[in-house]
C-alpha cells in the first residue's frame, strides 16, 4: 500500500488542530503503522511541545526544503512509539519560507523514497499561505471543528476551499463535544452539524480537561488506556486506517435540574 | 398545561445556534464562486425556454438578504410563450 498524506485543518484557531494531529499519529503508529507528523505552523511551532519532543529539535521544516539538513537529521523519533517521528516547524521564519511546490516533493519522498505509511500535516489556522501549503502535497484531508457557530462557519469555509482547490472529500472530527450540554439542547447535536456541512464523519472527541494535564506532560492522551477520550482518538485512527469502528455513544449522565426540564419539553 | 406549551416554543440555544448557521451557511456559500453563478444561470435558462421564449442578454440572478433569510431572484423578460406543440421535453 502507497502511503498516504493527510492534512488536518480547521479554519479557526484554537479548536484542537495540534492535539488531534499528535494523538492521531501517536494512535496510527502505536496500530504498528510508520507515521510522520508535521508542523506546517512556520513561526508559530507548537506540535514539538505537545508531543514532549521539544528538547530534541536541532534542524526543522525550512532547513529540510532549503537543503540545509538531509531529511532524516529533522526527523525527531518519538521517546515512547517505534515507527513515529516528528517533523518541527521552524521558529524564526515565516509561512513564505516554504512553497507549496516544495510540500509536495517533501510528501514525495517521504511517501516513495523513506515508505511512511501516513504523513500527518499539522496545518496554521486561516486560510492563507501556510494552509496552502499544509494542503498542497495532501492525498486525504480531515476538517477539525467544535460544536460552536463560529467555529462551524470557518469549518465551512475551510472544507469548500478544500473541494474548490484539490477535489478532496474533507471528513469531518468534532472536538470537545458535551454530551449533556446536547441533551439539554444547550449545545448542537453531531447530526445538525453533520446536516448543515454535509461531510461525513470521522470521529467524536468528548471535552477533557485531563487533555490540558496530557499537554502539560507531552504525552498525548492517546496512551492512557483507561480514557475516554484516548478512545476516540485510537477510534479515529483505526478509522482512517481502514476499520469499520462505531463511534463512541457518548451519555451526558444528567442531573435532576436538565432531567427535568428534558420531561417537560418532551411531553 | 400553559407551562408545557411555554417550554415546547421556546427555542434552545442549540435551536438558535443551527439557526443562525443555517443562514450564516447559505451566505458565505453564496458568495462564493462567479463561475457557479454564471453555471445556476444558465441551467434556469435552459429549463424555463422549454415552457418560454426569454431574453437571455437581460435574464438575471442575485442574492437578496433580509434579516433572517435569503432568497435567490431572479428576473427574467418574457418574449413569447411557447405551444405546447413547441415544447422541448427533456
Amino acid at each position: 500500500m502507497q502511503g498516504k498524506a493527510i492534512v488536518i485543518t480547521s479554519g479557526k484557531g484554537g479548536v484542537g488542530k495540534t492535539t488531534s494531529t499528535a494523538n492521531i499519529g501517536t494512535g496510527l503508529a502505536l496500530m504498528g503503522r510508520k507515521v510522520v507528523v508535521i508542523d506546517t505552523d512556520i513561526g508559530l511551532r507548537n506540535l514539538d511541545v505537545v508531543m514532549g519532543l521539544e528538547n530534541r529539535i536541532v534542524y526543522d521544516l525550512v532547513n529540510v526544503v532549503e537543503g540545509t539538513c538531509k531529511l532524516p537529521q529533522a526527523m525527531i523519533r518519538d521517546r515512547k512509539v517505534e515507527g513515529l517521528y516528528l517533523i518541527p516547524a521552524a521558529q524564526t521564519r515565516d509561512k513564505s519560507a516554504v512553497s507549496p511546490d516544495q510540500m509536495v516533493e517533501l510528501c514525495r519522498q517521504l511517501r516513495e523514497e523513506m515508505q511512511f505509511d501516513y504523513i500527518l500535516l499539522d496545518s496554521p489556522a486561516g486560510i492563507e499561505r501556510g494552509f496552502r501549503n499544509a494542503l498542497a502535497g495532501a492525498d486525504e484531508a480531515i476538517i477539525i471543528t467544535t460544536p460552536e457557530v463560529s467555529a462551524i462557519q470557518d469549518a465551512d469555509r475551510v472544507i469548500g476551499l478544500i473541494e474548490a482547490d484539490t477535489g478532496l472529500r474533507p471528513r469531518l472530527i468534532i472536538n470537545r463535544l458535551r454530551p449533556q450540554m446536547v441533551e439539554q439542547g444547550d449545545m448542537m447535536s453531531v447530526q445538525d452539524i453533520l446536516d448543515l456541512l454535509s461531510v461525513d464523519l470521522l470521529g467524536l472527541v468528548p471535552e477533557d480537561e485531563t487533555i490540558i494535564i496530557s499537554t502539560n506532560q507531552g504525552v498525548p492522551i492517546v496512551h492512557n488506556p483507561r480514557s475516554i477520550t484516548g478512545q476516540a482518538y485510537r477510534n479515529i485512527a483505526a478509522r482512517l486506517d481502514g476499520e469499520d469502528t462505531p463511534f463512541l455513544t457518548l451519555n451526558g449522565h444528567q442531573g435532576f435540574i436538565s432531567r427535568l426540564k428534558k420531561l417537560v419539553r418532551l411531553s | 398545561m400553559n407551562i408545557l406549551r411555554w417550554f415546547q416554543r421556546h427555542e434552545t440555544p442549540s435551536d438558535t445556534a443551527k439557526r443562525r448557521l443555517q443562514f450564516v451557511l447559505v451566505n458565505n456559500r453564496a458568495g462564493l464562486s462567479p463561475d457557479l453563478m454564471e453555471q445556476l444561470k444558465n441551467d434556469i435558462i435552459k429549463v424555463v425556454s422549454r415552457y418560454l421564449e426569454i431574453n437571455e442578454d437581460t435574464t438575471r440572478i442575485d442574492w437578496e438578504r433580509s434579516d433572517d433569510a435569503i432568497a435567490l431572484v431572479s428576473s427574467i423578460e418574457v418574449k413569447r410563450v411557447l405551444r405546447v406543440s413547441e415544447r422541448v421535453s427533456g
